[in-house]
Formats: structure tokens, sequence, C-alpha cells
């Protein structure tokens, strides 16, 4: 018994995607490593290492973070997001489908990150003007697309979960 | 692995961190993440020194949070500076401790980072030094096991260095007062600041009181520029304010390594002041 | 069985959702980046600290005893085989060695590496090689490096790699004829591709099997065969250079680096397991490739009435430690002029000079980019010399449809007259230009023009494609095109589709595999949709022509009197259908007839490479054109200029997916203002100063200004379904643009980019005292 529990103490817990893993963590693991490497989990990209891409980034309880600054060890017990989380097996989230509607998706290696903190945001506030729109994307770098496509599907991916609201 | 293995500790309450402080000999904070992490990559890859031991403040309540009492709004160190720029009630008080939250860095970072680690950091271009020491913010420390105080300016003027924990920030809660800030990037959008002015003043009847002016030249911390305060103090609105701000601006006394910089200083100034004469219009 | 809608019949010329999409919103497809193989390890490149050294002797005798190590090489574990990219055409370009053997030649230099079982062992590993060097004397500035006793970094005299002297008619006279003459010295910087996928590779050499593999971030697939197979004496077909998805190219990754090299190398000596080398983005922006920084120098001469008289200049590129695609840059960044302006009189001679810098590459519009900011400022100040409009004066100077230009490129298509007009309509010029002084806004506009493809590289520059139609009548497109996220894999499949006369749904692609689809030279000059394209039509006409003729047998009809539209085998003499696509396919299949339809297209471009010892060359079957016009607001206490709106009317022929061309359109322009405003990749005695995104300050999204994108068709005979390639374009006018926005704004030049407040400032007191 009292084995059982220091083995289970040991192990870090980590909810993703509403899924529960048991991790061997030693405590110096980034959040963006366990994700990538010990999970497969590869959706979320890896561009810096600096903390100023965006291409990292995760939903740690709503809020948009960035993983390669993460201890995972430090969210055990939040709920963690990753792109993969987002879609429903062959159904695409409304964001999804507003980034490919608005060609607002090139060589694809930004739009995890930019996916997940248009959700954020649009969770928080579901009909954001352009300025809340760029500001809520500040942290991300596209070298492809120039953004604004990105802010198109970011006001049609509003215009769609509103939508979808509002036929329930 | 991108970091050097530690001990990674994770207390839950204020005392064990304190305790796991006293104890260790080569730790390091963690608050928000948004510096330290960088900061040992970095030294992992040019083969320096790291921590044995990692202290991580995330699973403490006691020092999370936003408390409005009468007379201070009290700042839990690692309130994240998202949750200070969306607070309500903070806002009310003095907007401008949401104007310097939202304009640091990204929002990925602002969702990370933390009003203690800002202040506690060292770095000397860090944002909130500014604004705590214009609107005589104090610092709380937990000492082993008393609570120590330190005013905001005196941190960032003596280079204090408290052993304690930063566990809170209060603000006392005045009326009339009117504070803004201007931040000057680096480059055009997101990016470190080149330099910031931070004015306060309190108006009573048409007269400036209480006047500080706090000016961070990104090579030093934050200080009072005591020569425009003594000039403003008990101005009244009918006088030339901005004449007597800039006239008593001297950039020579900033480490500005160039013109340009000098030249930024004056016009970013004229800015502030005029943008403070225009909130007290606005507000009258 | 396949979702059609309206879309997907006759999909060219609309914007269908992108036929790879769906795996990169969902994060599912994997880059290079992603991938993880059995028993694959870790590799680290052994690089120079010293900018120039001689190698006296490298002992690796300590690394190699380090648990953890599987295989470490130098020199002498390869043949010393030197290549160039542009080798072909001129061979004393081929200058490097995948690993070096004698001399180091810049930091980071690649002269050994290391694999082992994680990313920690092959850096202890590196650190245990000990290497002896004789330091040299390094030279770093480009005019310093010219001068006689300058430290000799390859045996090119006076360390110039190659000079391209381009002289037509008589530029002394005809200045001497000009009314109006101006010299002008513009300086430009270097910058990064900052791709979000840095380099990034897996080689696994199983020489036993006799099989080598790589996988590889890239543009270019089989110029990476090429060069791997030449340094390691092999067949082309026992290479197999492999892309998957792919991060941003942007130039970056056309050519074979030595850490491809050596992922292939290492694997073999580490009994053939797979090797990943991964850059990281310190790396890429210290060691991969940079922007040539030029010393552009301009001459001209002008009539009263406008007319260009004669061009003349030099340009002197900063090449750093080898030549990489040198030659085609120089080339681009003089030979644009002449697809933009009519000029008789040019004398023009570019230096592509060796430092001890970085290596300078290609990087997305080759040298048209520093061509563009210097020619369009200069023409904007020609114009002003004689208080003409720079409108105006454009449209008096520049080419015109089916011309042959002075260094005889051949111009068909040609809609840059339309350009101009339509973005100065669109921006409402006439009224706004030179009139906004007062608040500091001004109007500045800038040309460009576009290749299709440039024959710089190899005798040919061929596309190939193959469609092969399976049984159930769904369709499996080969193609040797590289989508490194421009859209490729959706242009082509769009003409796919069209030419066949199916739905695009039915598609799916493969691509840039050398063992598996045809070759195709890569994605870079712009060329995919019109060469790959073409090559995608013929393919296509060739498998739709293989199903009529089954169908023509079986139908007695003769061949000619069937088409295939939208899904439908129709007869063409009575508009009446035959049967349905899936029928005809059935058809073929069956028993009488049994016929696989496999369509093949190859397309090679009549082009000729830019001649160095004259400049002539046609190089492109076809070229695009462009104006771009910026709306600034400068505040003068500052300095900071505003980009309010840019403009931008493209002639691409025909838009295959207008919304992908857009996006490439606006990606390309905000590469254009980082250019302009923000990017500045800072050397110090040969080190990179900002190797970060910290310091290397790209735009952002609250940095994003509207642009408005007009689409000019001007329908290429010779592109498919008219279209012309793009992708570059528009970022060649856009520091001009600019520039002459704020001179219209402020009356201030700068000269030399990026523009950032300091000299704004700076410029503005000097004019004042």
């Amino acid at each position: 018994m009292q084995s059982k529990n220091y083995w289970y103490k040991s192990m870090t817990t980590l909810n993703i995607n509403e899924k529960e893993y048991q991790l061997d963590l030693k405590g110096h693991e980034t959040l963006l490593e366990v994700l990538r490497d010990n999970l497969g989990l590869t959706g979320t990209k890896t561009a810096c290492n600096e903390a100023e891409c965006g291409a990292c980034t995760v939903l740690v309880d709503n809020n948009s973070v960035l993983s390669c600054i993460i201890l995972a060890k430090d969210v055990e017990g939040c709920s963690i997001e990753t792109i993969e989380g987002l879609s429903h097996e062959e159904e695409l989230h409304p964001i999804q489908q507003a980034f490919l509607d608005n060609g607002a998706v090139q060589c694809g290696f930004c739009a995890p990150g930019f996916i997940l903190s248009t959700k954020a945001l649009l969770d928080k506030n579901p009909e954001p003007n352009l300025e809340e729109i760029k500001k809520s994307l500040d942290g991300h770098i596209c070298r492809c697309g120039g953004y604004l496509k990105i802010f198109d599907a970011v006001k049609d991916a509003s215009k769609k979960l509103n939508n979808h609201d509002t036929k329930k | 692995m991108l970091l050097n293995p530690f001990n990674y500790h994770s207390p839950k309450t204020l005392k064990e961190a304190c305790n796991l402080l006293d104890t260790l000999k080569n730790a390091r904070i963690l608050s928000g993440g948004t510096f330290l992490v960088n900061n040992l990559k970095s030294l992992k890859r040019r083969g320096l020194k790291t921590p044995d031991d990692i202290i991580s403040l995330q699973k403490i309540p006691e020092i999370k949070g936003i408390q409005i009492k009468s007379d201070k709004i009290m700042i839990g160190a690692m309130t994240t500076l998202n949750n200070i720029a969306q607070d309500k009630n903070v806002e009310k008080h003095y907007p401008i401790l949401r104007i310097v939250s939202e304009n640091i860095a990204s929002t990925q970072i602002r969702n990370m980072a933390t009003i203690g680690g800002n202040v506690a950091c060292r770095y000397a271009w860090t944002e909130f030094a500014s604004c705590l020491i214009a609107l005589e913010a104090t610092l709380h420390f937990a000492e082993k096991k008393k609570l120590k105080e330190i005013s905001a300016e005196s941190f960032f003027k003596n280079n204090a260095k408290p052993e304690g924990l930063l566990t809170s920030i209060s603000i006392p809660i005045k009326k009339d007062i009117i504070a803004i800030y201007k931040r000057v990037s680096k480059t055009p959008g997101v990016d470190l600041p080149m330099l910031t002015v931070c004015i306060k003043v309190s108006l009573k009847k048409n007269t400036l009181l209480d006047v500080r002016v706090v000016i961070n030249d990104g090579a030093s911390f934050s200080k009072r520029d005591v020569s425009i305060e003594k000039a403003l103090e008990g101005s009244n609105l009918d006088e030339n304010i901005e004449g007597k701000f800039l006239s008593n601006l001297n950039p020579e006394t900033y480490k500005l390594d160039n013109e340009y910089k000098k030249e930024l200083l004056r016009i970013h100034s004229k800015y502030a002041i005029q943008k403070l004469l225009v909130q007290i219009n606005d507000n009258a | 069985m396949t979702q059609k809608n309206n879309n997907s019949l006759n999909p060219v010329g609309k914007s269908v959702p992108r036929i790879d999409g769906k795996g990169l919103v969902t994060g599912q497809t994997k880059y290079v980046f992603d991938l993880k193989l059995p028993g694959m390890l870790i590799g680290k490149m052994l690089r120079s600290p010293h900018p120039h050294a001689k190698i006296i002797s490298i002992d690796t005798s300590k690394a190699e005893k380090l648990p953890g190590v599987k295989a470490i090489i130098t020199a002498k574990d390869t043949y010393g085989i030197k290549f160039g990219s542009n080798e072909f055409f001129f061979p004393q370009t081929a200058d490097q060695q995948a690993l070096e053997s004698d001399k180091v030649r810049y930091i980071g230099d690649e002269l050994g590496a290391v694999a082992a079982i994680d990313e920690e062992t092959a850096e202890k590993a590196l650190k245990l090689i000990d290497v002896k060097y004789e330091i040299l004397p390094a030279v770093f500035d480009v005019m310093e490096a010219m001068k006689p006793g300058a430290p000799q970094i390859h045996s090119a005299r006076n360390n110039i790699a190659l000079i391209l002297p381009t002289h037509f008619g008589n530029v002394e006279k005809a200045l001497k004829e000009s009314d109006y003459v101006r010299e002008d010295e513009f300086y430009l910087p270097s910058a990064a591709h900052t791709c979000m996928e840095p380099h990034v590779c897996v080689g696994q050499f199983e020489n036993f099997s006799d099989k080598l593999t790589l996988w590889i971030s890239t543009q270019a697939p089989f110029k990476i065969r090429e060069t791997l197979a030449k340094c390691l004496k092999m067949n082309l077909n026992n290479v197999r250079v492999i892309k998957l998805a792919v991060g941003g190219g942007f130039g970056g990754k056309l050519e074979m680096l030595p850490m491809d090299f050596a992922s292939c190398l290492l694997s073999k000596k580490a009994g053939g397991f797979p090797v990943k080398i991964t850059y990281s983005r310190e790396e890429e922006f210290s060691f991969s490739r940079r922007k040539h920084p030029m010393i552009y120098k301009l001459k001209s001469g002008i009539k009263k009435n406008g007319t260009l008289m004669a061009i003349s200049g030099e340009i002197y590129a900063d090449g750093g430690g080898y030549c990489s695609y040198g030659p085609t840059v120089l080339a681009a960044a003089m030979m644009r002029i002449f697809m933009v302006y009519k000029i008789k009189n040019f004398k023009m001679t570019g230096y592509r000079v060796y430092t001890n810098n970085p290596i300078s590459g290609a990087i997305r519009g080759f040298g048209g980019v520093q061509s563009g900011f210097a020619v369009e400022s200069h023409m904007d100040m020609l114009a002003q010399g004689i208080g003409m409009d720079p409108v105006e004066f454009r449209l008096k100077n520049i080419t015109t449809p089916n011309m042959i230009t002075t260094n005889k490129m051949i111009l068909t298509s040609n809609g840059l007259r339309e350009c101009i007009e339509k973005a100065t309509e669109a921006c409402d010029w006439k009224n706004k230009k030179g009139k906004q002084k007062n608040i500091k806004r001004g109007l500045g506009i800038g040309i460009a023009a576009d290749v299709m493809g440039s024959k710089m590289y190899k005798s040919h520059e061929s596309a190939g494609s193959i469609i092969k139609i399976e049984e159930d009548a769904s369709v499996y497109f080969l193609t040797g095109a590289a989508d490194t996220g421009q859209g490729s894999n959706t242009a082509l499949s769009q003409i796919a589709a069209q030419e066949l006369g199916i739905s695009y749904d039915r598609i799916k692609i493969t691509t840039a595999d050398t063992g598996i689809t045809p070759f195709d030279t890569g994605s870079f000059a712009s060329r995919v949709t019109f060469i790959s394209g073409n090559a995608t039509k013929l393919a296509a006409l060739d498998a739709k022509m293989q199903i009529l003729k089954v169908v023509s047998q079986e139908k007695n009809i003769p061949i000619e009197e069937l088409d295939l539209i939208a899904e439908e085998v129709i007869h063409k003499k009575n508009s009446s259908v035959v049967m349905s696509f899936e029928k005809a396919v059935e058809l073929c299949y069956s028993f009488n007839y049994g016929q696989q339809i496999i369509g093949r297209g190859s397309y090679n471009p009549k082009t000729t490479p830019v001649d160095f010892r004259t400049g002539e060359g046609n190089v492109s079957a076809s070229y695009g054109f462009e104006a771009q016009i910026a709306k600034v607001e400068v505040n003068t206490e500052t300095g900071e200029v505003a980009v309010l709106k840019m403009w931008d009317a493209h002639d691409i022929g025909k838009a295959i997916n207008p919304q992908s061309v857009r996006g490439q359109i606006e990606g390309s322009l905000f590469m254009g203002i980082g250019y302009t405003l923000s990017e500045n990749l800072q050397f110090k005695n040969g080190r990179v100063l900002n190797p970060n995104f910290a310091n290397y300050r790209l735009p952002r999204s609250v940095n994003a200004c509207p642009v408005e994108s007009i689409l000019i068709e001007t329908i290429d005979p010779e592109g498919p379904f008219g279209a012309k390639g793009m992708g570059e374009a528009a970022l060649l006018p856009t520091a001009a643009a600019i520039a002459n926005a704020v001179y219209d704004a402020i009356g201030i030049r700068i000269k030399d980019l990026p523009i950032t407040p300091d000299k704004i400032l700076k410029a503005l007191k000097s004019k004042e005292s």
C-alpha cells in the first residue's frame, strides 16, 4: 500500500486534452519537451526556444502560454490543451475551419500556436475588434503570410462560433 | 534536454517556501518563469554553473490574487500581469497599473509573468518599478518568521537585496491621483523598453501636489527625477507646467549613450507631461 | 464517393482550400523537425571558432572514447570533393567542401561532425575534439577584401569570386547628351530568412543495402541529391532525398549544407543508424545562409522630357566565405533592371567578393531586393530632378508587352503599365502625392518584375509530373515540385484537375521525393506554378488522352470529337454526355481493355542563362510584373515611420488560386517591410551580433498594416491556363516604395536600410542646419 502511494507520489500527473498522463519526470523537463518527446504530441512546435515566436503556445487553464519556458511539473493539476485536443475525431474545430477557409495557413509551422491563441481570445471575448485581435496575437511570428489572413480567420471563427451558439 | 538537471520543489505554503529558501544554498526561485527558464537555458548553453534546486511558487495560493482594502490595494507577488490588467477594481483606482501591465512583452508572457518576478528579478529595465515608485508602493517580504517591508523607492534606489521572499505589494489608495506612463519601445511594436517616463500627481484645487516623476533610461534602475519634482511641486494649473517640466529635465544625468536617445527622452517626456495635462483636463 | 461542390469542378481560378490544409491546422502533419526513427542518433557539427585559419590537426581520440558516441567524421572520411551551387556554369565557384580539410573561412565553418545517443553526449564529444589552428588574418569589409595585400581567402585574385561586367550601347555619350545626371550610392544590409522550421535533416546510410535516404526540410530535394551524390561519388538512383512538410524556405533551403552531408556519412560510420541534425535558432542565424549585403552605386542620365538615357553603376556584394548562389544573386541584382525599364545604354559591373563573414546565399528575391531599393529610389530622385511626377516618369520608360530587351530578354505578356495605373488609381495618387506634407504623410511607388525560374543551375530546369488514375477513379498525382508553404501542392492539383476534367477532390498528391517523383529543379525564382504547372498540365492531358482513347474505341467515336470536362466525357459535336468519368475509368480497367492510366509530362522552358561575359540572357520563359505603393506617416519628433497602407498591383498572368496568391503577396510584402524598417543582421569581426528573435526584429500582428492587392490577369501565352509564377516580386520594391513615401512626406532621403528613427532624426537635423 505504502509503496504504491510512494510510486504514485513520485509520478507527475498531467491533464492534457482532458486525458490524464502519468509521467516519470525528474523536474527539469519543460512542458514542450514532455509534449513532443515523451508523449509524441508534435503539433506543438519549437521554433526559437527563447519565448519569442509563439510556435510552442499551448493553453493552460484557458490561458495562452509558452510551453518552452514552462516546467512540466509546474502545470500538474492544471488543464492543458494542445492543438491535438481541438478537433474531435473527424470534425475540425470552427477555428481550424476558419483558418483553412480564409487562407490563413501557408507552411503551417506557426498555425497550431495561432489557432490556440485564437481559442483563448474567443473564449473570453467572443466578438473582438481588429485591435483586440492584433493585440492577442502579438506573441506570434508568421513569416510566410503576413498576418492579414489570420485576422480574417479570427473574425470568421468568431462568426462561426456565435452562429453555432445561437443555433443551440 | 533544454535544462540542466535540478531538484524541483513545489511548496504549498509560504512557510514551506521560506524554509526551503533558508536551507538550500544554490537555489533559485521560479515565479512566472519568463526570465528564469530562458536564463537557465542560456547558462547551460554556455557551459556555466546552474542552480541545484529550483523553488517554484506556483502552488502557493496565499501569494496570488488582488485584494482591495479600504486604504490600499494588495497584490500578491504571484499575480500575473494579465490578471492585473484585467482586474476591474484595480482599473477603477489606478488605470496606470493596467497600462503598464498590458504593454509588457506579449500576451502569452503576460499570462505567465508575475508582478513579483518583474520586481524581484533585478533587471534595470523592468517596468513595474517606475509606477510602484510613483504610487508610493510598499514591497512586503517574508524573511524567516517575520514580514519585512520596504518602500519600492528604497528597494530600487539602494539596489537592496532583502533575503526574504517577496510576498505582496501594497499600494496606498489616495484620492485625486492622476498618473500616466509613457513607454518607448526599442523597435515599433512588441519589444523591450528603451526608456520609460512615469508621472504621478495629486490634484487638489488645481494644484499639483505629491509630484513624482520616475524615469528609466534602460540601463539603470528607475529613479525619481528630484529636480523636476521640485519644480512642479505646488504648481498651479495656470502655470506653464510643460515648460517647467522640460526646462528641469537634464538628459545628461541619465545613462543615455547617444544624442538620439537623449532627444527621445526630451520628446517622450514632453508627450508624457502633455498626456498628464490632457488627463487632468478630461477628469475635470 | 468523393464530395463534390461547385468549387471542386473547374477549380482553376477558384480559392479552393489547401489540399494539405487539414493536417496543418490539426498539427497532425509531420515535418522533418518531428521525425523520429528507430535507433536514431543525434548529430552535431564541429565548427571553427575563427573567421580565418589553417587547420593544422584534428584529434578525435578523446571524443571517440566518450560513452554514447557512435561516430565522428572529419575531412579525412570524405573524398574532399568541392561543390558550389552555381558550379555548372561557373566551375570556379565550386569552392566548398562538405567538411573543410585545409582551411576554415568564417566563424562556424564546418570541419567535422559527431553522432551520439543524445544531444548532451554529442555536445560533450565536440568539446573533446582537439583542433589545432594556425590563425590567419581575416577581412570583413568588402572593399578592404578587394585591396591588394588583403588576406587571401580562396585562390581568387583580390578575393573577387566573380565579376559580371555588362556594357550595352554608349553610356558616356548618352550621359553627355542627358539634361540631368545624378549619382547615388546605396547600402543594403544583410538579413535572415527566419523560416519557422529551422534547418533539419535525418540521414540514413545503409551502405550494405546500398541505400542512402535523406529526409530533409528543403525547397530543392533534387539539388540536394545531386550535390550529395557528387560528394559521395554515388549514382543518383542510390541517393534518395525525401521532403516532408516544410516550415518555410525563402531561399535558405535551396542547397546542400554540410549538415546534410554529415548526417549521411555519420550514419554510414555508425552502422546504418539514422542520424538527425537540427539547427537551433542561434545556428540558423549564425551558420546557415544570409542575404548578400551590397554597396550599390548608380549614375544615370535623363532628358528634360523624362526619357531614360543611360544607367551605369557598380555593385559590390559581400559574399562571405564561400560562393553558394552568389552568381545568380549578382545577376538578379543587375538584370532585373532590363525587365522593367527600356534602356539601351547600360554599363554596370558587379563584383561578388569573398570575405571572412558567414556565407551569403539565396534569399527570396535573390539580388532583386537590393536592386529594387537602389534602382527605384534612384529613379524617383531622377524624376524629382526634373520636376516630374515619379509615376509619369515610370510610365514613360517602362517595358511593354512583346518586346526584346537590350540584354535579349523576351518579354511576352507584360502588365506593368496596368499595374502602375491600377495601383495609382486605388491610392488616389493624383490627389494625394506631394499634397500631405503638412500632416507628414506621403506616398511612394516602386515597381518590379518577377522571373519564372532561371537557368543558372544546370543545362535544364525542367519539371516532371505523373498522374496515375486508380481503379476506383481516385487520382494519384506525383510531382517533383516542393511546397514549402506557398501552396504549390494546391495550385498544381487545381491545374491537374482542370486539365484532366475532374473534381479537385479526387486528387491525392505526393511530392518532392527523388525516389518516387519525377525531377524538379526546386521551389525558387517563383518558378513552380509556371514550370511545374506546365509539366502537370501535360501529364494531365496525357492521362486524359489515354482515357479518351479507350472510350473512343469502345464507343466508336473519333478521339478528336471527345473531351473530358467536369467529370463527364463529352461528345463535342452534339455536347452530349457519353459517360461519367468514373464509368470511363471502369472501362479502362475492364476485362476488354485492362488499361492502366499513367499520364506523364515534362516541361523545360526555352531559356538561356545570363552570359557573364556579356550580360545577355533570356532567363525566363515569362515575366511577371508589379507596382507597389506605400502610404506612410512620419513623426518628425521621434523619427518613427508608420506604414499606414500598402497597395500592390501584380501581373500574375492568371491566379490559379486567388486566395493563395494574395496570401503570398501579403507575406512577401511584410518581409519587405521588415527589411525596410527593422530587420538588420549585424556582424562584428565575422560574428553575428543578433542571432535571436529578441534582437532581430520581425514584423508582428501589431505592426501589420492593411494591404490592398490588385490582381492583374494578362493571361500569359506560355503559362498553364495563362498563369505566371509569383512569390518574390512583392518583396522587391517595398523598401523603395517606403523610402520614396518618406521623401514625399518630409523631404528626407534615406539611402541605407533599415530606415530607423535615429536616421530620420539625424537627417532632419542636418537639413535644418
